[in-house]
C-alpha cells in the first residue's frame, strides 16, 4: 500500500473513531455493536461509558441481562426486572427532565427486546429515545439466533430478521473480533492455508468457546460508518482493554485509550508489508541515492580532460568550487 | 481422604468460591458428563472458609438426577460430608425430578427463594447451582427470555451462580451463524439460553469427547474459556487463566488432569 494511503487512513479515521467513542457533535445517533461468544462487546460500551462520564454525558444503561450496575453509569434500569412498558415510561421520564443534557442510552442486549411479544415494533420503540442531545450504543449478539416464532405466522415469515433491520437502522456497526482469532486467521491467509473458524462456527459437539475467546489485552473492531451524505468508511482498529485492576475509578481514568490501526498494530504487521512501505535502498547500510542538491553540485565539477581540451590545462588538476559543506582541510586540500 | 485432595490441583482456580454476582457455565454433552465437576465444585465451595471465618452455604438443584444419586455421587467422588453439611443446611439439595411441579416455573422459583433464605442464615455465602434448567426449554415449558430472567431473578439473592447446560451439537446449531434451515422452537430456544449465559458467565468450563473418538485411558477433553463476564468484574478477583487439558474418571472416582501428550501416570 502506497505510504500516503496509509497516512490519510492514519489521521483521518483515528480522528473519527475517536470521534464516534466520544460521542462528538451527535456524529452517530444510533450506534449498533455486533458481538459474539469469542469476543464480547463489553470493553468497548466500556470505553464508550467511561469517555461519556469524562465529558459530563449522562449515562443511562438498560440492562436485559447485566445483573448489576456498570461502572461509571448514572442510572441503571433493569429491564429484565419488569415490564417494557413501565420502564420505557420511566426512561421517558427521565430523558424529558433531562432536556438540555446530553445523553447516552446503552442497551445491553437487544435479543430480549426482539424476543418479547409486546415489542413488535422495535425500530419505532429505538427512535422513540433519539433525540438532538440523545444518542443509543446497543449491543446484539450475532450467536444468540432468531427469537423464535410467537406472533402471527404471516408476520413473521416475511419480515426481515431483527439483525438485519437494526443493521439497516444503524449509523454506525462496530463488530468485535477476538484478537487472537484475528491474528490467527491473518497467518493462515498469509500462507494461502484456509482460514480457521473458532467457537460455535467450528460446528464442533461440545464447544461453546474457542481458546483466545475474549482476550485481556485488546479488542479488534471492525467500524462501519455511514455518514450523513450516505458515504460509508470502513476500517479496522485495534483498541487495548482498560484493566479496572490498573487503578479504581478517578485515577487513570482521565487519559484515552490509545486505538490504533489494526493494521500499525505491531503482530499484525508483517514483514514483507514493512519493506514494501520503505525505499527499496534501506536494504544497504548506507545511501546509494543522490538529492537534487547533490547532483546539481556533481554536474558543477569540471573533469581534468574538458580542462585540457580548452587549452588552458595545467596538467590534470581537478578544478572543483568549494561549497558551503564542503569542509576545507589546510593540510590535505590545496587550491 | 479428604475432599481437597480429590481435586486436581489445575482445577483449584476455577473451582475456588467465584467473586460476587458472577456466573459460571460448565457445559457438557451426551458422551461426556459434567457430575465429577460439579461435584468437586460443591465440595470446594463447601471447604472454603474465608479470613474473617465467615462461611459459605451451596443450594443445588436439578432436573435430570435426584437428591439421593446427587448425595451418593459428592461422597464417592467429592469426599464431602454430606450428611453433616444437610444437617447446618450448608447443603440444600432440591430435587426437581422427583417433584410433581419440577418444571412449573413460578413453583421453582418460589422453592429455590425458600431454599437459598434459608442456606443463607444471615450472612453465609449462597452459591447456587443449577443443573440442567435446560431441560424445562426442552420441555417446552418456557422460554429463554423468562428462564433467563427467573435465573436473573435469583441471582440477585445470592453471592455466586453455576448453571449446568448441556452443549451437544443439535442444540447448538440454531446459534451458529451458518445454520441454514429454519430452526425448531425447541432448537431456537435451548441455544439461545446457552449462548445468552455464556455472554454472562467469568468461566466457561466444559468437557467434551476426545475428537479422535473413545479411549481407554482418556474420559474426555476439559476446556476452560473466558466468558463475556470476564470483563464485568470490577476487581478482576477470576484467577485463573484459559486451558485446555485431557482428564480421566478411574473407576474408583478419583480424577486425573493432564496435558496432551503427557503420560497418565
Amino acid at each position: 500500500m502506497p505510504p500516503t494511503t496509509s497516512q490519510h487512513r492514519r489521521t483521518h479515521n483515528l480522528l473519527l473513531i475517536n470521534k464516534l467513542l466520544d460521542q462528538r457533535d451527535a456524529t452517530s445517533p444510533f450506534t449498533l455493536v455486533l458481538d459474539s461468544l469469542e469476543q464480547s462487546a463489553r470493553p468497548l460500551i466500556a470505553e464508550y461509558v467511561r469517555r461519556a462520564k469524562i465529558t459530563g454525558v449522562h449515562v443511562f444503561f438498560v440492562s436485559s441481562e447485566t445483573l448489576s450496575k456498570p461502572l461509571n453509569v448514572d442510572v441503571f434500569v433493569e429491564a429484565w426486572n419488569q415490564t417494557l412498558q413501565s420502564w420505557e415510561k420511566s426512561l421517558q421520564n427521565e430523558l424529558r427532565r433531562l432536556q438540555r443534557r446530553r445523553c447516552l442510552i446503552v442497551f445491553d442486549s437487544l435479543y430480549q427486546l426482539c424476543a418479547t411479544p409486546d415489542s413488535n415494533n422495535l425500530p419505532a420503540l429505538l427512535s422513540s429515545f433519539i433525540g438532538p442531545t440523545t444518542s443509543l450504543l446497543a449491543v446484539y449478539h450475532t450467536d444468540i439466533g432468531r427469537p423464535s416464532a410467537r406472533t402471527p405466522l404471516h408476520q413473521n415469515v416475511y419480515a426481515p430478521s431483527p439483525l438485519t433491520l437494526l443493521r439497516y437502522l444503524a449509523t454506525t456497526v462496530c463488530t468485535v473480533h477476538s484478537l487472537h482469532h484475528v491474528l490467527e486467521r491473518k497467518t493462515a491467509r498469509d500462507r494461502s492455508h484456509i482460514e480457521p473458524s473458532f467457537g460455535l462456527a467450528e460446528g464442533k459437539e461440545g464447544v461453546l468457546q474457542s481458546l483466545g475467546a475474549n482476550g485481556s489485552e485488546g479488542v479488534v473492531l471492525e467500524m462501519e460508518h455511514r455518514r450523513k451524505s450516505g458515504r460509508g468508511i470502513r476500517e479496522w482498529y485495534y483498541m487495548p482493554v482498560v484493566t479496572y485492576r490498573d487503578g479504581p475509578e478517578g485515577s487513570g481514568a482521565k487519559d484515552r485509550t490509545a486505538v490504533m490501526l489494526l493494521d500499525d498494530h505491531p503482530l499484525y504487521r508483517t514483514p514483507e508489508h514493512d519493506r514494501a512501505a520503505e525505499p527499496s535502498e534501506a536494504d544497504g547500510t548506507f545511501e546509494l541515492g543522490l538529492t537534487a542538491k547533490q547532483r546539481q553540485d556533481r554536474d558543477g565539477v569540471v573533469l581534468p580532460y574538458f580542462d585540457a581540451q580548452t587549452g588552458g590545462g595545467e596538467g590534470g588538476r581537478i578544478l572543483y568550487d568549494m561549497g558551503s559543506e564542503d569542509d576545507f582541510d589546510e593540510e590535505e586540500d590545496e587550491i | 481422604m479428604t475432599s481437597r485432595n480429590r481435586i486436581p490441583h489445575q482445577l483449584e482456580p476455577y473451582l475456588r468460591l467465584p467473586p460476587e454476582a458472577s456466573l459460571i457455565v460448565l457445559t457438557s454433552t451426551l458422551g461426556c458428563s459434567a457430575t465429577w465437576l460439579t461435584a468437586r465444585f460443591v465440595s470446594s465451595l463447601l471447604d472454603y472458609t474465608d479470613d474473617e471465618g465467615g462461611e459459605t452455604a451451596v443450594v443445588l438443584a436439578s432436573w435430570l438426577r435426584d437428591a439421593s444419586w446427587w448425595k451418593q455421587e459428592l461422597r464417592r467422588a467429592a469426599g464431602t460430608d454430606v450428611a453433616k453439611s444437610v444437617e447446618s443446611k450448608r447443603l440444600t439439595i432440591v430435587d426437581f425430578l422427583c417433584n410433581d411441579n419440577g418444571t412449573v416455573l413460578d413453583t421453582i422459583e418460589s422453592t429455590l427463594r425458600t431454599a437459598i433464605t434459608t442456606a443463607k442464615q444471615g450472612t453465609r455465602k449462597v452459591t447456587l447451582i443449577l443443573e440442567n434448567p435446560d431441560t424445562l426449554l426442552a420441555l417446552g415449558q418456557t422460554t429463554a427470555l423468562t428462564l433467563s430472567q427467573v435465573l436473573l431473578k435469583l441471582r440477585t439473592l445470592v453471592h455466586a451462580t453455576a448453571v449446568v447446560l448441556s452443549a451437544d451439537l443439535p442444540l447448538l446449531e440454531a446459534a451458529s451463524e451458518h445454520a441454514e434451515k429454519v430452526p425448531t422452537p425447541i432448537e431456537a430456544e435451548t441455544a439461545a439460553f446457552a449462548v445468552q449465559q455464556a455472554h454472562q458467565a467469568g468461566y466457561v468450563i466444559s468437557v467434551r469427547e476426545l475428537d479422535t473418538g473413545a479411549a481407554r485411558d482418556v474420559s474426555g477433553v476439559l476446556r476452560v474459556t473466558m466468558g463475556g463476564g470476564v470483563y464485568g468484574a470490577a476487581e478482576g478477583t477470576l484467577a485463573g487463566k484459559e486451558m485446555e487439558a485431557l482428564y480421566l474418571v478411574q473407576r474408583d472416582g478419583n480424577v486425573k488432569v493432564f496435558e496432551r501428550g503427557s503420560a497418565t501416570f
